[in-house]
Protein backbone atom coordinates (compact mmCIF):
# COMPACT_ATOMS: atom_id res chain seq x y z
CA UNK A 1 0.00 0.00 0.00
CA UNK A 2 1.57 3.52 -1.13
CA UNK A 3 2.09 5.95 1.55
CA UNK A 4 -0.19 9.00 0.92
CA UNK A 5 -0.56 12.53 2.23
CA UNK A 6 -3.29 13.55 4.12
CA UNK A 7 -5.23 15.29 1.32
CA UNK A 8 -4.78 12.57 -0.76
CA UNK A 9 -5.82 10.25 2.43
CA UNK A 10 -9.18 12.61 2.78
CA UNK A 11 -9.78 12.56 -0.99
CA UNK A 12 -9.81 8.97 -1.98
CA UNK A 13 -11.78 8.27 1.40
CA UNK A 14 -14.41 10.38 -0.22
CA UNK A 15 -14.11 9.60 -4.02
CA UNK A 16 -12.08 6.58 -4.87
CA UNK A 17 -11.12 7.53 -8.38
CA UNK A 18 -7.78 5.58 -8.25
CA UNK A 19 -9.14 2.15 -7.65
CA UNK A 20 -11.18 3.12 -11.15
CA UNK A 21 -8.27 4.20 -12.70
CA UNK A 22 -6.10 1.02 -11.55
CA UNK A 23 -8.80 -1.20 -12.34
CA UNK A 24 -9.75 0.20 -15.79
CA UNK A 25 -6.51 1.26 -16.96
CA UNK A 26 -3.39 0.56 -14.76
CA UNK A 27 -4.50 -3.47 -14.36
CA UNK A 28 -6.62 -4.23 -16.84
CA UNK A 29 -5.50 -7.55 -18.03
CA UNK A 30 -4.84 -7.35 -22.24
CA UNK A 31 -3.75 -10.21 -24.61
CA UNK A 32 0.00 -10.12 -25.15
CA UNK A 33 -0.49 -10.70 -28.75
CA UNK A 34 -2.48 -7.35 -29.83
CA UNK A 35 -1.07 -6.28 -32.94
CA UNK A 36 -0.96 -3.13 -34.38
CA UNK A 37 -4.60 -3.37 -35.59
CA UNK A 38 -5.49 -2.73 -31.98
CA UNK A 39 -4.48 0.65 -32.27
CA UNK A 40 -7.38 1.90 -33.28
CA UNK A 41 -9.91 1.80 -30.54
CA UNK A 42 -7.19 3.95 -28.23
CA UNK A 43 -6.80 6.66 -31.71
CA UNK A 44 -10.76 6.93 -31.90
CA UNK A 45 -10.58 7.72 -28.29
CA UNK A 46 -7.64 10.53 -29.46
CA UNK A 47 -9.41 11.87 -32.14
CA UNK A 48 -12.60 12.40 -30.58
CA UNK A 49 -10.62 14.79 -27.77
CA UNK A 50 -9.13 16.11 -30.75
CA UNK A 51 -12.54 16.72 -32.11
CA UNK A 52 -14.09 18.15 -28.95
CA UNK A 53 -10.87 20.57 -27.80
CA UNK A 54 -11.28 22.03 -31.53
CA UNK A 55 -15.23 22.23 -31.68
CA UNK A 56 -15.12 23.84 -28.44
CA UNK A 57 -12.99 26.43 -29.91
CA UNK A 58 -15.15 26.80 -33.14
CA UNK A 59 -18.04 27.52 -30.93
CA UNK A 60 -16.40 30.63 -29.26
CA UNK A 61 -16.59 32.08 -33.11
CA UNK A 62 -18.97 30.51 -34.44
CA UNK A 63 -22.28 32.16 -35.53
CA UNK A 64 -25.76 29.88 -36.25
CA UNK A 65 -27.97 31.96 -38.39
CA UNK A 66 -28.56 31.80 -41.90
CA UNK A 67 -27.23 35.41 -42.24
CA UNK A 68 -24.01 34.83 -40.36
CA UNK A 69 -23.20 31.42 -40.30
CA UNK A 70 -20.83 31.15 -43.79
CA UNK A 71 -19.62 34.92 -42.89
CA UNK A 72 -18.27 33.61 -39.11
CA UNK A 73 -16.52 30.52 -41.13
CA UNK A 74 -14.76 33.21 -43.47
CA UNK A 75 -14.09 35.31 -39.95
CA UNK A 76 -12.70 32.03 -38.39
CA UNK A 77 -10.21 31.44 -41.47
CA UNK A 78 -9.04 34.92 -41.78
CA UNK A 79 -9.44 37.04 -39.29
CA UNK A 80 -9.53 35.11 -36.24
CA UNK A 81 -6.09 34.25 -34.35
CA UNK A 82 -4.95 31.04 -35.68
CA UNK A 83 -8.55 30.50 -36.50
CA UNK A 84 -7.41 28.66 -39.66
CA UNK A 85 -5.95 25.99 -37.60
CA UNK A 86 -8.74 25.20 -35.00
CA UNK A 87 -10.92 25.11 -38.49
CA UNK A 88 -8.74 22.58 -40.06
CA UNK A 89 -8.30 20.82 -37.09
CA UNK A 90 -11.75 20.21 -36.88
CA UNK A 91 -12.29 19.43 -40.25
CA UNK A 92 -9.31 16.85 -41.04
CA UNK A 93 -10.42 15.70 -37.54
CA UNK A 94 -13.84 14.34 -38.43
CA UNK A 95 -12.77 12.44 -41.32
CA UNK A 96 -9.31 11.37 -39.67
CA UNK A 97 -11.95 10.05 -36.80
CA UNK A 98 -13.96 7.82 -39.53
CA UNK A 99 -10.65 6.69 -41.30
CA UNK A 100 -9.75 4.89 -37.59
CA UNK A 101 -13.48 4.25 -36.67
CA UNK A 102 -13.87 2.34 -40.27
CA UNK A 103 -10.14 0.92 -39.82
CA UNK A 104 -11.08 -0.20 -36.03
CA UNK A 105 -14.94 -1.90 -37.16
CA UNK A 106 -12.79 -3.90 -40.27
CA UNK A 107 -10.98 -4.83 -37.41
CA UNK A 108 -13.35 -6.15 -35.14
CA UNK A 109 -14.91 -8.22 -38.49
CA UNK A 110 -11.76 -9.66 -39.38
CA UNK A 111 -11.02 -11.20 -36.02
CA UNK A 112 -14.60 -11.99 -35.13
CA UNK A 113 -14.60 -9.23 -32.15
CA UNK A 114 -18.18 -9.55 -32.56
CA UNK A 115 -18.59 -13.30 -31.60
CA UNK A 116 -19.50 -14.82 -28.31
CA UNK A 117 -19.40 -13.06 -25.29
CA UNK A 118 -19.12 -10.19 -27.37
CA UNK A 119 -21.90 -9.79 -29.00
CA UNK A 120 -23.32 -6.72 -26.81
CA UNK A 121 -20.03 -4.96 -26.97
CA UNK A 122 -20.50 -4.87 -31.15
CA UNK A 123 -23.92 -3.62 -30.70
CA UNK A 124 -22.60 -0.96 -28.64
CA UNK A 125 -19.73 0.09 -30.89
CA UNK A 126 -22.32 0.04 -33.68
CA UNK A 127 -24.53 2.46 -31.83
CA UNK A 128 -21.90 4.29 -31.20
CA UNK A 129 -21.25 4.66 -35.10
CA UNK A 130 -24.61 5.40 -36.30
CA UNK A 131 -24.01 8.13 -33.44
CA UNK A 132 -20.43 9.44 -34.42
CA UNK A 133 -22.46 9.71 -38.45
CA UNK A 134 -25.45 11.40 -37.03
CA UNK A 135 -22.94 13.95 -35.30
CA UNK A 136 -20.28 14.27 -38.75
CA UNK A 137 -23.92 14.73 -40.75
CA UNK A 138 -25.21 17.91 -38.27
CA UNK A 139 -21.59 19.39 -38.63
CA UNK A 140 -21.45 19.01 -42.58
CA UNK A 141 -24.61 21.49 -42.87
CA UNK A 142 -23.15 23.62 -40.18
CA UNK A 143 -20.46 25.76 -42.70
CA UNK A 144 -24.20 26.83 -44.69
CA UNK A 145 -22.26 26.82 -47.97
CA UNK A 146 -23.80 24.98 -51.60
CA UNK A 147 -22.82 21.84 -50.26
CA UNK A 148 -24.03 21.75 -46.48
CA UNK A 149 -27.23 23.16 -47.90
CA UNK A 150 -27.86 20.79 -50.66
CA UNK A 151 -26.83 18.05 -48.65
CA UNK A 152 -28.98 18.84 -45.27
CA UNK A 153 -32.02 18.81 -47.90
CA UNK A 154 -31.47 15.74 -49.87
CA UNK A 155 -30.78 13.86 -46.23
CA UNK A 156 -33.50 15.23 -44.01
CA UNK A 157 -36.03 14.69 -47.08
CA UNK A 158 -35.32 11.02 -46.43
CA UNK A 159 -36.79 11.09 -42.88
CA UNK A 160 -40.13 11.84 -44.99
CA UNK A 161 -40.32 8.61 -46.36
CA UNK A 162 -40.97 6.76 -43.05
CA UNK A 163 -44.45 5.50 -42.35
CA UNK A 164 -46.92 7.33 -40.55
CA UNK A 165 -44.59 9.91 -38.20
CA UNK A 166 -42.23 10.52 -41.50
CA UNK A 167 -43.67 13.85 -42.44
CA UNK A 168 -44.11 15.30 -38.82
CA UNK A 169 -40.58 14.21 -38.26
CA UNK A 170 -39.29 16.20 -41.21
CA UNK A 171 -40.81 19.24 -40.19
CA UNK A 172 -39.82 19.16 -36.61
CA UNK A 173 -36.08 18.16 -37.84
CA UNK A 174 -36.27 21.67 -40.79
CA UNK A 175 -38.45 23.79 -38.35
CA UNK A 176 -40.30 24.25 -41.21
CA UNK A 177 -41.44 22.66 -44.38
CA UNK A 178 -37.90 23.83 -45.95
CA UNK A 179 -34.26 24.14 -45.16
CA UNK A 180 -34.03 27.52 -43.73
CA UNK A 181 -32.19 29.34 -40.58
CA UNK A 182 -33.97 27.23 -38.36
CA UNK A 183 -32.62 24.38 -39.60
CA UNK A 184 -29.34 25.17 -39.32
CA UNK A 185 -30.19 26.17 -35.48
CA UNK A 186 -31.28 22.97 -34.75
CA UNK A 187 -28.57 21.06 -36.49
CA UNK A 188 -26.31 23.06 -34.48
CA UNK A 189 -27.64 22.18 -31.80
CA UNK A 190 -28.08 18.40 -32.08
CA UNK A 191 -24.08 18.80 -33.06
CA UNK A 192 -22.99 20.46 -29.94
CA UNK A 193 -25.17 19.29 -27.49
CA UNK A 194 -27.37 16.16 -28.18
CA UNK A 195 -24.88 14.22 -30.00
CA UNK A 196 -21.85 14.70 -27.90
CA UNK A 197 -23.46 13.78 -24.88
CA UNK A 198 -24.77 10.61 -26.66
CA UNK A 199 -21.46 9.87 -27.89
CA UNK A 200 -19.26 10.20 -24.56
CA UNK A 201 -21.97 8.02 -22.69
CA UNK A 202 -21.98 5.66 -25.72
CA UNK A 203 -17.82 5.47 -25.26
CA UNK A 204 -17.98 4.60 -21.96
CA UNK A 205 -20.71 2.04 -22.11
CA UNK A 206 -18.50 0.46 -24.74
CA UNK A 207 -15.30 0.99 -22.82
CA UNK A 208 -16.75 -0.44 -19.47
CA UNK A 209 -18.29 -3.29 -21.64
CA UNK A 210 -15.10 -4.09 -23.37
CA UNK A 211 -13.27 -4.03 -20.30
CA UNK A 212 -16.12 -6.69 -18.47
CA UNK A 213 -15.67 -9.06 -21.24
CA UNK A 214 -11.82 -8.44 -22.16
CA UNK A 215 -9.93 -7.67 -25.12
CA UNK A 216 -10.16 -10.63 -28.35
CA UNK A 217 -6.43 -10.90 -30.03
CA UNK A 218 -5.92 -11.57 -33.45
CA UNK A 219 -6.36 -15.33 -32.84
CA UNK A 220 -9.49 -15.21 -32.20
CA UNK A 221 -8.81 -17.42 -28.77
CA UNK A 222 -10.02 -17.28 -25.11
CA UNK A 223 -6.99 -15.93 -23.02
CA UNK A 224 -6.26 -17.02 -19.96
CA UNK A 225 -4.58 -14.61 -16.80
CA UNK A 226 -0.45 -16.52 -18.31
CA UNK A 227 -1.56 -14.82 -21.89
CA UNK A 228 -1.97 -11.41 -20.73
CA UNK A 229 -0.14 -8.55 -19.80
CA UNK A 230 -1.00 -5.18 -18.15
CA UNK A 231 -2.33 -2.92 -20.04
CA UNK A 232 -0.02 -0.02 -19.24
CA UNK A 233 3.23 0.58 -19.22
CA UNK A 234 2.56 -1.99 -22.00
CA UNK A 235 0.30 -1.20 -24.62
CA UNK A 236 0.62 2.48 -23.42
CA UNK A 237 3.88 2.65 -24.84
CA UNK A 238 2.73 1.07 -27.26
CA UNK A 239 -0.01 2.93 -28.47
CA UNK A 240 1.54 5.79 -28.05
CA UNK A 241 3.74 4.98 -31.12
CA UNK A 242 0.73 4.54 -32.76
CA UNK A 243 -0.57 7.78 -31.58
CA UNK A 244 2.22 9.98 -32.93
CA UNK A 245 2.19 8.07 -36.19
CA UNK A 246 -0.66 8.94 -36.36
CA UNK A 247 -0.61 12.80 -35.64
CA UNK A 248 2.34 12.56 -37.53
CA UNK A 249 -0.31 11.51 -41.09
CA UNK A 250 -2.71 13.94 -39.37
CA UNK A 251 -0.21 16.99 -39.38
CA UNK A 252 1.02 16.43 -43.08
CA UNK A 253 -2.63 16.61 -44.12
CA UNK A 254 -3.95 18.99 -41.71
CA UNK A 255 -1.02 21.74 -42.69
CA UNK A 256 -0.39 20.81 -46.06
CA UNK A 257 -3.52 19.23 -47.73
CA UNK A 258 -6.23 20.35 -45.28
CA UNK A 259 -8.82 20.13 -48.25
CA UNK A 260 -7.97 16.70 -49.29
CA UNK A 261 -8.73 16.81 -53.35
CA UNK A 262 -11.87 17.73 -52.20
CA UNK A 263 -13.24 14.76 -50.23
CA UNK A 264 -12.87 16.69 -46.39
CA UNK A 265 -13.50 20.16 -47.57
CA UNK A 266 -15.81 20.19 -50.62
CA UNK A 267 -14.85 23.29 -53.06
CA UNK A 268 -18.76 23.82 -53.67
CA UNK A 269 -18.95 24.40 -49.76
CA UNK A 270 -16.80 27.08 -50.07
CA UNK A 271 -19.33 29.49 -51.76
CA UNK A 272 -22.32 30.50 -49.73
CA UNK A 273 -25.44 28.42 -49.66
CA UNK A 274 -27.78 29.58 -52.30
CA UNK A 275 -31.62 27.92 -51.73
CA UNK A 276 -31.96 28.92 -55.84
CA UNK A 277 -29.46 27.14 -57.34
CA UNK A 278 -28.39 23.35 -56.72
CA UNK A 279 -24.96 22.06 -57.34
CA UNK A 280 -23.97 19.38 -60.63
CA UNK A 281 -23.41 17.39 -58.06
CA UNK A 282 -25.20 16.47 -54.59
CA UNK A 283 -23.48 14.30 -52.18
CA UNK A 284 -22.69 14.72 -48.24
CA UNK A 285 -19.09 14.25 -46.72
CA UNK A 286 -17.32 10.90 -47.99
CA UNK A 287 -17.87 8.99 -44.34
CA UNK A 288 -21.30 8.83 -45.78
CA UNK A 289 -20.69 8.09 -49.31
CA UNK A 290 -20.88 4.26 -49.02
CA UNK A 291 -24.59 4.34 -47.63
CA UNK A 292 -25.97 7.34 -50.21
CA UNK A 293 -24.58 5.22 -52.91
CA UNK A 294 -26.89 2.85 -51.84
CA UNK A 295 -29.50 5.02 -51.92
CA UNK A 296 -28.87 5.83 -55.33
CA UNK A 297 -28.47 2.26 -56.90
CA UNK A 298 -32.36 1.72 -55.68
CA UNK A 299 -34.85 3.70 -57.77
CA UNK A 300 -37.79 4.28 -55.78
CA UNK A 301 -37.25 6.71 -52.49
CA UNK A 302 -38.74 4.50 -50.04
CA UNK A 303 -37.22 1.29 -50.77
CA UNK A 304 -34.12 3.62 -51.50
CA UNK A 305 -34.28 4.56 -47.55
CA UNK A 306 -34.91 1.27 -46.45
CA UNK A 307 -31.93 -0.36 -48.05
CA UNK A 308 -29.96 2.60 -46.79
CA UNK A 309 -31.26 1.90 -43.37
CA UNK A 310 -30.33 -2.20 -43.94
CA UNK A 311 -27.02 -1.42 -44.53
CA UNK A 312 -26.57 -0.20 -41.03
CA UNK A 313 -29.11 -2.44 -39.84
CA UNK A 314 -26.86 -5.88 -41.15
CA UNK A 315 -23.97 -4.57 -39.18
CA UNK A 316 -26.33 -5.19 -36.00
CA UNK A 317 -27.15 -8.55 -36.75
CA UNK A 318 -23.72 -9.48 -37.38
CA UNK A 319 -22.82 -12.01 -34.62
CA UNK A 320 -25.90 -13.65 -35.30
CA UNK A 321 -25.35 -14.21 -38.78
CA UNK A 322 -21.62 -15.69 -38.44
CA UNK A 323 -21.76 -19.20 -37.38
CA UNK A 324 -18.26 -20.20 -37.75
CA UNK A 325 -17.08 -21.90 -34.58
CA UNK A 326 -13.80 -19.84 -34.59
CA UNK A 327 -13.25 -15.71 -34.37
CA UNK A 328 -10.27 -14.74 -36.29
CA UNK A 329 -9.95 -14.83 -40.18
CA UNK A 330 -6.93 -16.97 -39.71
CA UNK A 331 -8.32 -19.92 -39.25
CA UNK A 332 -11.78 -19.23 -41.07
CA UNK A 333 -11.76 -21.05 -44.62
CA UNK A 334 -11.19 -19.60 -47.85
CA UNK A 335 -15.22 -18.26 -48.31
CA UNK A 336 -14.93 -16.03 -45.32
CA UNK A 337 -11.65 -15.12 -46.44
CA UNK A 338 -12.95 -13.88 -50.48
CA UNK A 339 -16.28 -12.56 -48.84
CA UNK A 340 -14.61 -10.08 -46.67
CA UNK A 341 -12.49 -9.33 -49.65
CA UNK A 342 -15.57 -8.30 -51.73
CA UNK A 343 -17.21 -6.53 -48.71
CA UNK A 344 -14.06 -4.56 -48.28
CA UNK A 345 -14.25 -3.64 -52.01
CA UNK A 346 -17.83 -3.10 -52.47
CA UNK A 347 -17.44 -0.49 -49.62
CA UNK A 348 -14.54 1.38 -50.50
CA UNK A 349 -16.27 1.52 -54.43
CA UNK A 350 -19.41 2.50 -53.24
CA UNK A 351 -18.06 5.34 -50.98
CA UNK A 352 -15.88 6.71 -54.28
CA UNK A 353 -18.73 6.76 -56.07
CA UNK A 354 -21.06 8.19 -53.93
CA UNK A 355 -18.69 11.33 -54.58
CA UNK A 356 -19.35 11.38 -58.07
CA UNK A 357 -22.26 12.58 -60.35
CA UNK A 358 -25.11 9.92 -61.31
CA UNK A 359 -24.40 8.56 -64.68
CA UNK A 360 -25.48 5.62 -65.72
CA UNK A 361 -22.47 3.89 -65.60
CA UNK A 362 -21.95 5.10 -61.71
CA UNK A 363 -25.52 3.92 -60.87
CA UNK A 364 -25.20 0.22 -62.39
CA UNK A 365 -21.76 0.10 -60.65
CA UNK A 366 -23.57 0.80 -57.51
CA UNK A 367 -26.15 -1.53 -57.96
CA UNK A 368 -23.51 -4.24 -58.74
CA UNK A 369 -21.63 -3.29 -55.53
CA UNK A 370 -24.66 -2.82 -53.04
CA UNK A 371 -25.48 -6.30 -54.30
CA UNK A 372 -22.15 -7.44 -53.29
CA UNK A 373 -22.36 -5.45 -50.16
CA UNK A 374 -25.84 -6.91 -48.99
CA UNK A 375 -24.44 -10.54 -50.30
CA UNK A 376 -21.91 -10.33 -47.95
CA UNK A 377 -24.17 -10.50 -44.96
CA UNK A 378 -27.54 -12.28 -46.67
CA UNK A 379 -25.08 -15.15 -47.34
CA UNK A 380 -23.18 -15.55 -43.96
CA UNK A 381 -24.74 -17.82 -42.41
CA UNK A 382 -24.37 -20.12 -44.97
CA UNK A 383 -20.75 -19.70 -46.44
CA UNK A 384 -19.39 -20.05 -42.50
CA UNK A 385 -21.31 -23.02 -41.48
CA UNK A 386 -20.24 -24.56 -44.68
CA UNK A 387 -16.40 -24.09 -45.20
CA UNK A 388 -14.06 -25.88 -42.64
CA UNK A 389 -12.42 -23.85 -40.28
CA UNK A 390 -8.85 -24.50 -39.25
CA UNK A 391 -8.19 -25.89 -35.63
CA UNK A 392 -7.31 -23.05 -33.30
CA UNK A 393 -4.37 -23.26 -30.77
CA UNK A 394 -5.31 -23.66 -27.00
CA UNK A 395 -3.46 -20.59 -25.92
CA UNK A 396 -1.27 -17.34 -26.95
CA UNK A 397 2.07 -18.76 -27.16
CA UNK A 398 1.10 -22.66 -28.29
CA UNK B 1 18.05 4.34 -15.46
CA UNK B 2 17.05 4.18 -19.32
CA UNK B 3 13.05 4.17 -18.70
CA UNK B 4 13.42 7.20 -16.70
CA UNK B 5 15.95 9.17 -18.74
CA UNK B 6 13.27 7.86 -21.77
CA UNK B 7 9.86 9.49 -19.97
CA UNK B 8 11.73 12.51 -19.05
CA UNK B 9 12.82 13.19 -22.52
CA UNK B 10 9.55 12.42 -23.81
CA UNK B 11 7.66 15.06 -20.98
CA UNK B 12 10.21 17.60 -21.86
CA UNK B 13 9.54 16.97 -25.55
CA UNK B 14 5.78 16.93 -25.26
CA UNK B 15 5.91 21.08 -23.63
CA UNK B 16 8.80 22.07 -26.14
CA UNK B 17 6.12 23.67 -29.22
CA UNK B 18 4.22 25.22 -26.05
CA UNK B 19 7.31 26.68 -24.70
CA UNK B 20 8.23 27.85 -28.07
CA UNK B 21 4.68 29.24 -28.97
CA UNK B 22 4.56 31.18 -25.79
CA UNK B 23 8.23 32.32 -26.92
CA UNK B 24 7.47 33.22 -30.52
CA UNK B 25 4.07 32.54 -31.40
CA UNK B 26 3.09 36.32 -31.38
CA UNK B 27 6.37 37.30 -33.57
CA UNK B 28 5.81 35.18 -36.51
CA UNK B 29 5.55 37.57 -39.52
CA UNK B 30 5.61 35.56 -42.52
CA UNK B 31 4.54 37.49 -46.25
CA UNK B 32 2.19 35.82 -47.97
CA UNK B 33 2.30 33.71 -50.48
CA UNK B 34 -1.11 34.15 -51.41
CA UNK B 35 -3.42 36.91 -50.39
CA UNK B 36 -6.84 37.03 -51.96
CA UNK B 37 -9.57 39.27 -51.43
CA UNK B 38 -12.30 38.39 -49.33
CA UNK B 39 -15.25 37.78 -52.50
CA UNK B 40 -17.87 35.96 -50.83
CA UNK B 41 -16.08 32.73 -50.76
CA UNK B 42 -14.11 30.89 -47.94
CA UNK B 43 -10.18 32.01 -48.41
CA UNK B 44 -7.13 30.61 -47.38
CA UNK B 45 -5.31 33.38 -46.72
CA UNK B 46 -2.93 31.52 -44.01
CA UNK B 47 -0.74 28.76 -46.57
CA UNK B 48 2.54 30.10 -46.02
CA UNK B 49 2.46 30.57 -42.28
CA UNK B 50 0.29 27.43 -42.37
CA UNK B 51 3.55 25.39 -44.28
CA UNK B 52 5.70 26.68 -41.89
CA UNK B 53 4.21 26.01 -38.45
CA UNK B 54 3.59 22.67 -40.01
CA UNK B 55 7.07 21.89 -40.51
CA UNK B 56 8.22 23.00 -37.05
CA UNK B 57 5.23 20.41 -35.83
CA UNK B 58 6.36 17.60 -38.00
CA UNK B 59 9.53 18.11 -36.71
CA UNK B 60 9.19 17.94 -33.36
CA UNK B 61 6.12 14.68 -33.60
CA UNK B 62 9.53 13.08 -35.52
CA UNK B 63 11.65 13.24 -32.32
CA UNK B 64 8.59 12.33 -30.41
CA UNK B 65 8.26 9.14 -32.86
CA UNK B 66 11.69 7.88 -32.14
CA UNK B 67 11.56 8.57 -28.37
CA UNK B 68 7.99 6.99 -28.37
CA UNK B 69 9.66 3.89 -30.20
CA UNK B 70 12.30 3.58 -27.75
CA UNK B 71 10.15 3.67 -24.79
CA UNK B 72 8.05 1.04 -26.73
CA UNK B 73 11.15 -1.24 -27.28
CA UNK B 74 12.24 -0.69 -23.38
CA UNK B 75 9.69 -1.95 -21.87
CA UNK B 76 8.76 -4.50 -24.43
CA UNK B 77 12.02 -6.36 -24.39
CA UNK B 78 11.31 -7.53 -21.17
CA UNK B 79 8.45 -9.55 -22.85
CA UNK B 80 10.33 -11.10 -25.39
Amino acid sequence: MPRRGPFKTWFYTRMPIHKFWQKHYVNYLAPKNLNFWYVFGSLSIVALVMQVVSGFFLTMFYIPTEEQAFNSINNIMQKVNYGWFIRYMHTTGASALFIVIYLHIYRSIMYGSYKYPRELLWVIGVTLYVAILAEGFTGYALPWGQMSFWATSVILKLFGTIPLIGKQLVIWLQGGDAVTGITLHRMFAFHVILFPLIIIILTLIHISSLHYVGSNNPLGIDTSKKDCINYHPYYTAKNLVGIVIFLIIFALVMFYKPSMHGFFIEPTNNIPADSLKSPENISPAWYLTPYYSILRAVPHKFFGAVAMASAIAFLFILPWLDKSPVRSIHYKGTLSKIALLFFVVSFLGLGYLGTLTPTPINIALCRILSLIYFLYFILMPYYTSYEKAKITPKRISQ
Amino acid sequence: MKRFCLSICFCLMTFCPFIYAEKEGLNIKIEQTIKKEMAGSIQDTHQAERYWIGAWVLLYLAVLLVLATLLKQEYWKDLK
